[in-house]
C-alpha cells in the first residue's frame, strides 16, 4: 500500500483506525462485576464520567465511593464537590474510607459560576476528582469540561437528570442508574473504547 | 595659621586600632571594660536629580523651579533643556525665552520625600542601618554587609542596579563617617575612603557648597578666601567656633570621626501604601493591569526583604468625579508573591466595570504578617507535591474571590454524637478525628425537613417503608440544642433510602434528615 502523503498526515482532523483507542489511566471501581464491563478495567481518569440519575438516594454516590476513597488516599490531591444537592456528610464519608481532610466543597450561589468553578478545579491539577451536580449542560460546555479534565489529569464526575440521557455528550463514560420494581439497574450508555451494557440486579451495590 | 592647625586639629585615631587581646591570655574581663567599637563604613547614595526625576522620565523639555513669583528660578533642567542652554539658577522668564514650549514644574518636597522613602525601603535589603535625614541622600552602614554581598565593588554595583530600574541618577561614596560619605558623594568623589586617617586628606578638596550650609555663611566664608574643606580646616578651632558657631565645628569633627555621629535609623512604614497617577484617563478595567503589576512588584519589594507577607490587600481606583472604586482582595494564605496576587486580581478585573474613567490607582496592604515558607525536599521523590500545594492555594484563592469566602470550604470531623454537629466547615484543608462507626447517610440536609403523615405513616414521594431502626440519639442537654430522636432508615417507592427520625416529644413529628446517596 502506498504511504499517505505527509501533508495529509499532518492534518489534525485525520484519524486512522490503527491509531486505536488511547490508553487511559483507570482506577478500579471496587466492584469486580463492573470492572469487567468497563474498558481499561475501571473508571477512566483524566476524563469525564457522567451518571444520569433520576433521584438521589438510590446508591448513586455509593457507586463511586470505593474509587474516591482510593483516590483520596493515593496522593495529596483534593476531592472537590461542586454544587452538591445536599451537604456531603463528613462522618459518613469518613466511615466509607474517604480522607476528609482532602475535601473541598464549593457551593456557588449562581448557576453560571458552577461550571466555572468545576473547570477551575479540573484544570488546576491539584484535584484528583471533581464531582459536579448540574441540571443543564450543553455539548460545548461538556467538551470544555472534558478538555479541562484532560489537562489537569482529574476525574470529572457529572451527575445529571434523566433528560440528559437523550443528549449527545463528549464524556468518556456515560452511565444511567435507575430503580424499577425495587431493582437497581445500571446501564452503560457509552464507554469510549468499550461497548454499551446493562447490569441488572446490582446486589453488590446494596449497602 | 598653618602651624596653628597642626596643633589645634590633630588627627584622631580610633580606639579600635589597638590590637585585641588574644583569647588564651587568661585575664578576667572586667564587666566595666569599654566595648571596642566596631569599624563602620557608610555608603552614601546621593540622588542629585531626584527633584527632576520624581516628575517622570519623558524627553520633553522640563524644568523644576523654586522660589515664589518673580523670583522663581530654574532649579534643575532636564537634558533637553540643558542642550538648549538653560542652566540652573536662570530666571524662569529667561528659560521661556530660550524654549517657549517648556514645561515648568514646581518643586515638590512631598514627592521627593516619598521617592526617598521608596529608595530607603529598596536599599533596606543591603543593610539594617539605613538613614535618610537629608533631602537628596540615603546613607547605609555597610561594613557588616560586605561579606554577604561579596565585597565593596559587588555591593556598589548591586546598589546601582537596584536604583537604575526606577531610573534614578545616583552618585555613591564610601567613608567611615556618614557626613564624610555624604559630602564626598555630593562632590562626586567616587573613590572609597576606608580609613579614618585618610579622611582629612581626602575631604580637603570638597567644596563647601556640598555641606548644606546656608548661602549666607558660604558667602561670608568665600569672602575670607575659604572655598573648600581644606581651607576651612586650616582655620583655628576656637576662632571658627566663635565666629560661625559651635555646631559647625562639631559638624566638621563628626565628619572627620573625632566625634560620634549617631544616626536615626529609617523605620519603614508598618503598612504598604502607594499611589500611581496615570498620565491619561483609563476607561476599561483590563487596561489597569500594567499599573496593578507595577504596584504589586513594589509591594513585593516592600515585603520580601523584611520577610513579611500580607493576607489582605485593597486596591482603590480613583476617579475624577466619582467616589473611588474599592477592590479588596483576601488571600487564602499570607503571601508576598506579587505574581500570585496579580493572578487573583485578574479574576476581579475580568468582572469589573469602571463606573467612570480612572486617573489613579492606590494599593494599601493589610497588616503584614511574618512570612512562612515551606522548604522543598532535596530529592525530588514526590515531584507534584510542592507545585500542588502552590496550585491548591491559587485554586482556593480564585474560587473564593469569585464565589465568596463562605462558598468554598473544607470539612472537619467533630467527636460528637449529634449528627448535625458531628462535622463542621473549616479552612480549605482540614484534619480529622476518627469517625463515628454508626451507619450514617452520605447526604445530610442542612435543615431537617418535616414529613407529611398519610394514614399514620410518614410519607415522602410515596409511603415510606421502615428498613431498620430505631437508633436513639438523646444527648446535648448541656447546651442550647438538645436532641432526643429515634432514627430509622426508610425506603420510599422510588428506591431511595432515607434517614428519618421521630421526635421524642409530645408532638412526635417525623423529619427527613439524610439521604443514603
Amino acid at each position: 500500500m502506498k504511504p499517505l502523503p505527509q501533508a495529509l498526515l499532518d492534518q489534525a482532523g485525520l484519524w486512522r483506525a490503527r491509531n486505536g483507542v488511547q490508553r487511559v489511566a483507570t482506577i478500579a471501581t471496587g466492584y469486580p462485576e463492573l470492572d469487567r464491563q468497563l474498558p481499561g478495567g475501571g473508571w477512566p481518569l483524566g476524563a469525564l464520567t457522567e451518571l444520569i440519575v433520576g433521584h438521589y438516594g438510590i446508591g448513586e454516590l455509593r457507586l463511586f465511593l470505593p474509587a474516591l476513597s482510593a483516590l483520596s488516599r493515593q496522593c495529596d490531591r483534593r476531592l472537590m464537590w461542586v454544587a452538591p444537592p445536599h451537604e456531603p456528610y463528613a462522618p459518613a464519608l469518613a466511615a466509607a474510607g474517604l480522607d476528609i481532610s482532602r475535601h473541598l466543597v464549593v457551593r456557588p450561589e449562581q448557576s453560571r459560576d458552577v461550571l466555572w468553578a468545576a473547570e477551575q478545579g479540573l484544570r488546576s491539577g491539584c484535584c484528583a476528582a471533581v464531582l459536579l451536580w448540574i441540571e443543564r449542560l450543553s455539548g460545548r460546555e461538556a467538551r470544555r469540561l472534558q478538555l479541562a479534565a484532560e489537562s489537569g489529569a482529574a476525574w470529572g464526575l457529572v451527575f445529571r437528570p434523566p433528560a440528559a440521557a437523550r443528549e449527545h455528550s463528549p464524556a468518556a463514560l456515560r452511565l444511567e442508574m435507575s430503580v424499577g420494581s425495587g431493582e437497581r439497574c445500571l446501564r452503560i450508555l457509552k464507554a469510549r473504547g468499550g461497548r454499551p451494557a446493562v447490569l441488572d440486579g446490582l446486589q453488590w451495590l446494596a449497602h | 595659621m598653618s602651624r596653628l592647625q597642626e596643633k589645634s586639629l590633630p588627627l584622631f585615631s580610633l580606639p579600635d586600632e589597638q590590637p585585641l587581646k588574644p583569647a588564651h591570655d587568661a585575664v578576667p574581663v572586667s564587666p566595666f571594660a569599654r566595648p571596642v567599637p566596631r569599624p563602620v563604613l557608610w555608603l552614601a547614595v546621593n540622588l542629585p536629580r531626584l527633584g527632576l526625576e520624581v516628575f517622570g522620565h519623558n524627553d520633553g523639555p522640563l524644568i523644576v523651579v523654586t522660589g515664589q513669583g518673580a523670583a522663581r528660578r530654574v532649579w534643575i533642567p532636564n537634558d533637553t533643556c540643558m542642550a538648549a542652554g538653560i542652566r540652573p539658577g536662570m530666571s524662569l522668564n529667561a528659560a521661556f525665552a530660550l524654549l517657549p514650549d517648556l514645561r515648568a514644574a514646581e518643586r515638590s518636597p512631598l514627592r521627593e520625600q516619598q521617592a526617598l522613602e521608596q529608595i530607603a525601603i529598596r536599599l533596606g535589603r543591603f543593610s539594617p542601618r539605613v538613614s535618610c535625614d537629608a533631602a537628596d541622600m540615603v546613607l547605609l552602614e555597610v561594613q557588616g554587609s560586605l561579606r554577604l554581598f561579596g565585597g565593596l565593588e559587588r555591593l556598589c554595583s548591586d546598589v546601582r542596579g537596584v536604583l537604575s530600574e526606577p531610573g534614578y541618577t545616583t552618585r555613591l561614596a564610601l567613608a567611615p563617617t556618614p557626613l564624610a560619605a555624604a559630602w564626598l558623594a555630593r562632590a562626586g568623589e567616587g573613590k572609597p575612603v576606608l580609613e579614618t586617617a585618610q579622611l582629612s586628606g581626602r575631604l580637603g578638596g570638597v567644596p563647601l557648597s556640598c555641606l548644606d550650609w546656608p548661602e549666607q555663611l558660604l558667602a561670608t566664608l568665600a569672602g575670607t578666601g575659604v572655598y573648600t574643606l581644606s581651607d576651612c580646616l586650616r582655620l583655628p578651632r576656637d576662632g571658627f567656633a566663635r565666629r560661625f558657631g559651635q555646631q559647625r565645628l562639631d559638624m566638621l569633627d563628626r565628619a572627620l570621626g573625632r566625634q560620634a555621629d549617631p544616626r536615626q535609623a529609617f523605620t519603614p512604614p508598618a503598612y504598604f501604601a502607594d499611589t500611581l497617577e496615570f498620565d491619561f484617563e483609563v476607561h476599561t478595567a483590563s487596561a489597569l493591569a500594567p499599573w496593578i503589576g507595577c504596584l504589586l512588584s513594589r509591594l513585593q519589594r516592600f515585603l520580601l526583604p523584611r520577610q513579611l507577607a500580607v493576607e489582605r490587600v485593597i486596591f482603590e481606583v480613583v476617579h475624577a468625579d466619582h467616589p473611588p472604586t474599592r477592590l479588596p482582595l483576601g488571600l487564602a494564605s499570607p503571601s508576598c508573591d506579587g505574581a500570585y496576587i496579580g493572578g487573583l486580581m485578574a479574576v476581579i478585573l475580568e468582572r469589573l466595570v469602571l463606573p467612570a474613567p480612572a486617573n489613579a490607582l492606590c494599593l494599601r496592604s493589610g497588616t503584614p504578617l511574618p512570612l512562612r515558607q515551606d522548604s522543598a525536599g532535596l530529592f525530588d521523590a514526590d515531584p507534584d507535591q510542592p507545585a500542588d500545594r502552590h496550585g491548591l492555594r491559587e485554586l482556593v484563592g480564585r474560587l473564593r474571590i469569585r464565589l465568596g469566602d463562605a462558598a468554598v470550604y473544607g470539612t472537619h470531623l467533630v467527636a460528637e454524637h449529634r449528627p448535625e454537629v458531628a462535622w463542621r466547615r473549616g479552612g480549605a484543608s482540614g484534619d480529622g478525628v476518627s469517625p463515628v462507626p454508626a451507619m450514617r447517610p452520605t447526604w445530610m440536609l442542612d435543615v431537617p425537613r418535616a414529613l407529611e403523615i398519610v394514614r399514620e405513616r410518614p410519607w415522602y414521594c410515596g409511603r415510606l417503608q421502615i428498613e431498620s431502626g430505631p437508633e436513639r440519639i438523646e444527648t446535648g442537654w448541656w447546651d442550647d440544642a438538645p436532641v432526643s430522636r429515634d432514627y430509622y432508615i426508610a425506603v420510599n417507592p422510588d428506591g431511595a433510602r432515607l434517614w428519618i427520625y421521630r421526635e421524642r416529644r409530645k408532638t412526635a413529628r417525623w423529619f427527613l434528615h439524610g439521604v443514603f446517596g
